[in-house]
């Protein structure tokens, strides 16, 4: 166990573990030997567990600035709160990942993340105030860098790593879901009730998610699995363990390409949901709101497909698949002029989503499952999307208002096919070589 | 009303106390014992508690004066402004009044015309300042308000006020269209283009269509602004 909390932990078997036969391990030999067999109620536990979490990390995107602007919040207030939220998203990637690895049990940390952001969308619901809101958002912030590899955590400690493929696949169809039926539903509520009983309703799916969380069986969840396979990691602390992932080429490689990703695509549905709102003159608002939802359910529909097809035909492949979908959304988004169609060229983003959603945990369990630093890896890759997220809103933001949309489209575009041609050439398929 | 007479006495009863304590808990029954050092603490303490005292009168009847808000012209207001004093003829309900006295606790309004004379008038002579009462419910903040059209169609929300150099109020912006916060623009539209109706609170109407609003330029701050409306727009 590394020593993140600086105690040197013995790796020592729990009584559960030692009762359950199980094969002998060397650090290299990653879960050859035989898979775990999960019960059924398990997996269909964590199946609603990631959809109700989908459901409660809704209601914090872009709806908080709508919902502080009815509370009569300055704008340089929101922008505030708002820029700190990201700040805080982004600095938390990597001591979050770093917390899930020092833990032996992935679904205690879960737990308190979920009822922390359950907690900070009710005191946001409840109290507008800018103290209040200011610490609900870098909770939030907080609790989602530590959920993001805790939900793979469980996961891989569920299934194991042959069959993880499939299981994100399905992770990724239910999320997306989740948060579909969220943004309708948080919309509806907005519309017909106000803006905070949209809040206090996606707050209220944290219960269903701590219910969904307590009713996956603990002693199902290997967690030498959850780890990625390794029971001691090589290095003992934190930095250290950083500084062995920046190692690992085919990880910096697949970073730097999902970075390139965010920077073309962060600033793409904004900007184009503007662009809708400005040439539609009676049905801008559902235009828009199909362009949100409509991808969710693609992403529902398509993911269980990659993620079956990532075991079938490898990893790259769908990586280029989801590179291709990015540049051609942006070239279309560049050139379309009629709302209905940019609306259709949106739908491209549901293709992309499903590609990433599944394969960006399974690359990285491919990669960093030998130095048993998983969770520190999403952490790090994590940050690197961020970033790259960050840099396109500013970047997009600057170039339409210097020159115009079209020009940032056409960047966005070009950052797509930067990253497509990174794909094709530098990286490396990281499909685990199939057992005979 | 805290006099200054008793206000020594607690100045004094404070000393001893702090010299008591430091006399290793020999209490002191006279202050003539202590050192010169430390009554200059208490001194300077002294001076400091009546130079507060003496700074709050003329400094509340500063912030007192709303005379300047500029958009008291653009807004109707029906209710009477009768200045203060005398506040006896004023409906029960209305808030405190704004009576420059120095002491934090204010005295509730009395049923007759109050007299000023139980300010500090040792310090200062009687002083009137022009002050508005209105009652809260006629008075809305403005950021925030949803922006109808005049069929009733909904525009989006008011969420700043742009003035020009003279303090005149310009233009509101307005965050226009957009689903749950994504996609929505920000224009500015002339303030005169705006219609406050007395019997709908919490909602402006604008005087413009939702296709005149939508093609707009979006507003951006140290820009040419485009204020779209005007006296003369008609929807």
């Amino acid at each position: 166990m590394s020593d993140f909390l600086g105690a040197q932990l013995p790796s020592r078997k729990s009584p559960r573990e030692a009762a359950r036969p199980s094969p002998a391990r060397s650090p290299s030999n990653r879960q050859r030997t035989g898979s775990p067999v999960p019960s059924l109620s398990s997996l269909r536990a964590l199946d609603w567990f990631v959809f109700f979490l989908a459901d409660v990390q809704t209601g914090f995107g872009a709806f908080v600035s709508v919902y502080l602007t009815t509370q009569k919040w300055t704008q340089t207030d929101i922008g505030l709160v708002l820029t700190v939220g990201a700040f805080a998203g982004l600095v938390g990637q990597i001591p979050g990942g770093a917390i899930v690895d020092a833990t032996r049990s992935a679904r205690w940390v879960a737990a308190v993340a979920v009822a922390t952001v359950g907690i900070s969308a009710f005191a946001l619901a409840v109290a507008p105030v800018f103290l209040v809101v200011f610490a609900s958002r870098i909770l939030q912030a907080g609790a989602s860098c530590v959920l993001g590899p805790s939900i793979a955590a469980i996961s891989l400690g569920l299934v194991g790593h042959r069959l993880i493929s499939a299981r994100l696949g399905r992770n990724a169809a239910f999320a997306s879901v989740g948060s579909g039926l969220a943004a309708a539903g948080m919309g509806a509520c907005a519309y017909y009730i106000s803006d905070r009983a949209a809040f206090i309703l996606v707050a209220s799916m944290a219960l269903p998610a701590l219910f969904a969380l307590f009713h996956i069986r603990t002693h199902e969840i290997d967690p030498t699995n959850a780890h990625g396979g390794v029971a001691k990691p090589e290095h003992r602390n934190t930095i250290a363990g950083l500084l062995s992932l920046f190692e690992i080429r085919p990880l910096l490689i697949f970073a730097g390409c999902i970075a390139l990703f965010q920077l073309a695509n962060a600033a793409m549905l904004p900007l184009a949901a503007s662009m809708m709102t400005l040439r539609s003159s009676r049905f801008a608002t559902i235009l828009v709101a199909t362009s949100i939802v409509a991808p969710q359910l693609i992403v529902a529909v398509l993911s269980p497909w990659v993620g079956h097809r990532a075991e079938l035909w490898g990893r790259r492949p769908l990586l280029v698949l989801c590179f291709a979908a990015l540049a051609v959304r942006g070239l279309l988004f560049a050139f379309l002029i009629n709302p209905y169609l940019l609306m259709a060229a949106q739908l491209l983003d549901g293709v992309s989503g499903a590609a990433l959603a599944v394969l960006v945990p399974l690359i990285i369990a491919d990669v960093s499952g030998e130095t048993g630093h998983f969770n520190l890896a999403q952490g790090a890759v994590g940050c690197a999307v961020g970033v790259g997220a960050s840099i396109s809103t500013t970047l997009a933001g600057y170039v339409s208002d210097r020159f115009d949309s079209q020009t940032a489209f056409l960047m966005m575009a070009g950052f797509g096919l930067l990253g497509l041609s990174a794909v094709s050439l530098a990286m490396p398929e990281t499909r685990p070589p199939p057992e005979d | 009303m805290i006099e200054v007479g008793s206000l020594m006495q607690w100045i004094r009863r404070l000393q001893r106390l702090t010299v008591a304590t430091k006399m290793n808990g020999h209490v002191a029954t006279s202050i003539l014992g202590a050192s010169p050092r430390r009554f200059l603490y208490e001194e300077a303490a002294v001076l400091v508690a009546l130079a507060l005292l003496g700074a709050q009168a003329p400094a509340r009847a500063a912030t007192r004066n709303p005379a300047q808000l500029p958009w008291r012209s653009a807004q109707a207001t029906s209710s009477p402004q009768p200045t203060a004093p005398p506040p006896s003829q004023q409906p029960a309900a209305a808030p405190p009044l704004p009576q420059p006295t120095a002491a934090a606790p204010a005295p509730p309004p009395p049923a007759a015309a109050p007299s000023p004379q139980n300010d500090d008038t040792t310090k200062e002579e009687k002083t009137t300042v022009p002050a508005t009462v209105v009652g809260g419910e006629q008075l809305e903040s403005v950021l925030g308000i949803e922006a109808l059209s005049s069929t009733g169609d909904d525009m989006g929300r008011i969420v700043d006020i742009i003035v020009d150099r003279t303090g005149q109020v310009r233009a509101a912006i307005i965050d226009f269209g957009g689903f749950l916060g994504v996609g929505s623009r920000k224009i500015a539209v002339d303030w005169r283009s705006l219609h406050f109706d007395p019997k709908k609170a919490g909602a402006v109407v604008v005087n413009l269509t939702k296709d005149q609003l939508r093609v707009a330029p979006v507003y951006k701050a140290a820009e040419p602004v485009v204020m779209i409306g005007g006296p003369a727009a008609k929807p």
